[in-house]
């Protein structure tokens, strides 16, 4: 069996790939980030966001809009707007 | 392609990488002083009625106002209005609670070497032009600055030139940077953008062509002296502003849209003398006319934010790698700018580029882009 991530994880794969050569503790982000924690409880600058937004957008082939970039302050938000815009 | 495949191509990762690291600056502005030895023509300070505010010149009551902005998330400073060198008590008591930063100053006083900002000095024109653009605030023709610049910053890191062309004086340019660069300093450019209250004849009418290719002649005939770029140089000079290019970051703009924004939208303030601010004037330069912004400081948050607006052609990428490249080495100590990547749109110019996009953004609702 081929081991398939599942959008969760492959959303915080993203999200580690989004902040990689920043300025943060990754080890330690990887241990205390849960789904439903807000991004902004971390300091997460705007810019490494796009950056995420942008690898999710890629990934999962869903546009993202300017506008909606506010909405998506979790991973759990993150998968939530993958559902509502994914081509079934 | 896609931004993760312009990620694989070494040269563009290696500039990502180096700009990324410079993603944690949080900036606000702040107004620290109404005094100013000089009037000069459109100067964004004295319009509307922030000037008016009464000054608080108690440097502990700045040392404990730094310290909240600190708390309040705030990395870096922008420091003006009117002449910050006229304070540098204040300047002190910032420098000491937060280090990073940029004071911008007419350079007719130096500022105490122990504060290490980048301090930008504003060159409006030539001999001939600078005293006409500049007055003293009695209304009688300003001193030639850069003499006294020169005089006051030799050999100093701090200092970066910044060279304002208005619909007058492209052609003044050269004078000035035969000068910067025997001085061995470095120079960058803004452009000259309208009071919203009282326009001014300094605006950029008819010369926005030849202020772009007298940019690019520059940066390629001065380039270890000219921190600037082609892409920089084709965003400045459009028929439209920034706003209507890329959409605003900044809160006063997001406001009047009704958008809520993430970012600095969010964490920028435009501190007065009086040590307060206002959501609607919380700009880098709130009392030009939104449309006509060109500015150099509110293009360093408005392009450098628009990452998403700039993935869609890898020549675009490259530009805005550029634009961020050269922001960092306008406004970061010691940062260094590499080489420019950008080197013209492929097939058709930046704007018509930015025109297809914004067919498929919000941005689209902003404004129509026009080739000058």
């Amino acid at each position: 069996m081929p081991n398939v991530l599942s959008t969760t994880d492959t959303v915080f794969n993203l999200l580690w790939q989004s902040l990689e050569g920043g300025t943060y503790d990754l080890p330690r982000l990887k241990q205390e980030i849960r789904v439903d924690s807000p991004f902004e409880e971390f300091g997460f600058d705007s810019l490494d966001l796009v950056d995420f937004t942008l690898r999710v957008q890629e990934h999962f082939r869903i546009p993202i809009r300017q506008e909606d970039l506010p909405t998506l302050v979790s991973i759990e938000a993150v998968e939530a707007y993958i559902r509502a815009h994914e081509i079934a | 392609m896609s931004f993760t495949e312009f990620l694989q191509i070494p040269e563009l990762a290696e500039r990502y990488r180096k700009v990324k690291k410079y993603f944690f600056l949080r900036e606000s502005a702040y107004d620290v002083t109404s005094a100013c030895q000089l009037r000069c023509d459109g100067c964004y300070y004295f319009q509307g009625d922030k000037y008016k505010t009464r000054d608080n010149r108690d440097p502990e009551a700045w040392k404990a106002f730094f310290e909240q902005e600190k708390q309040r998330g705030i990395t870096y400073v922008v420091l003006a209005g009117a002449e910050p060198a006229l304070v540098p008590k204040v300047l002190k008591a910032c420098y000491e609670t937060i280090p990073l930063g940029t004071i911008a100053s007419n350079g007719l006083k130096p500022i105490d070497a122990s504060i290490r900002y980048k301090i930008h000095l504003s060159v409006w024109g030539d001999s001939k032009g600078d005293p006409q653009y500049r007055k003293y605030a009695n209304g009688k023709p300003g001193p030639n600055c850069l003499p006294a610049q020169l005089r006051n910053y030799k050999n100093d890191d701090r200092v970066i030139f910044v060279y304002t062309f208005n619909n007058n004086n492209v052609e003044e340019l050269d004078e000035v940077i035969a000068r910067i660069y025997e001085e061995g300093h470095k120079l960058t450019f803004n452009v000259f953008s309208n009071p919203g209250e009282n326009g001014s004849p300094l605006k950029v009418v008819d010369a926005l062509k030849r202020t772009r290719e007298k940019m690019i002649a520059a940066v390629e005939q001065y380039p270890e002296t000219v921190i600037y770029s082609r892409y920089n140089a084709e965003v400045h000079t459009q028929a439209v502003g920034l706003h209507d290019l890329f959409g605003c970051v900044y809160p006063r703009a997001q406001l009047i849209q009704g958008l809520q924004g993430v970012g600095i939208s969010q964490s920028f303030r435009s501190y007065r003398t009086d040590l307060t601010h206002h959501a609607a004037s919380d700009c880098c330069v709130p009392d030009i006319d939104c449309s006509d912004c060109r500015h150099y400081a509110a293009g360093s948050a408005i392009v450098s934010a628009r990452l998403n607006q700039h993935v869609d052609s890898e020549s675009k990428f490259r530009g805005w790698l550029d634009y961020v490249d050269t922001y960092l080495a306008t406004w970061i100590m010691g940062y260094k700018k590499g080489s420019n990547l950008y080197f013209g749109p492929s097939s058709a110019g930046v704007s018509a580029q930015l025109r297809t996009e914004s067919e498929t953004s919000p941005r689209a609702r902003v404004g129509d882009v026009q080739r000058v």
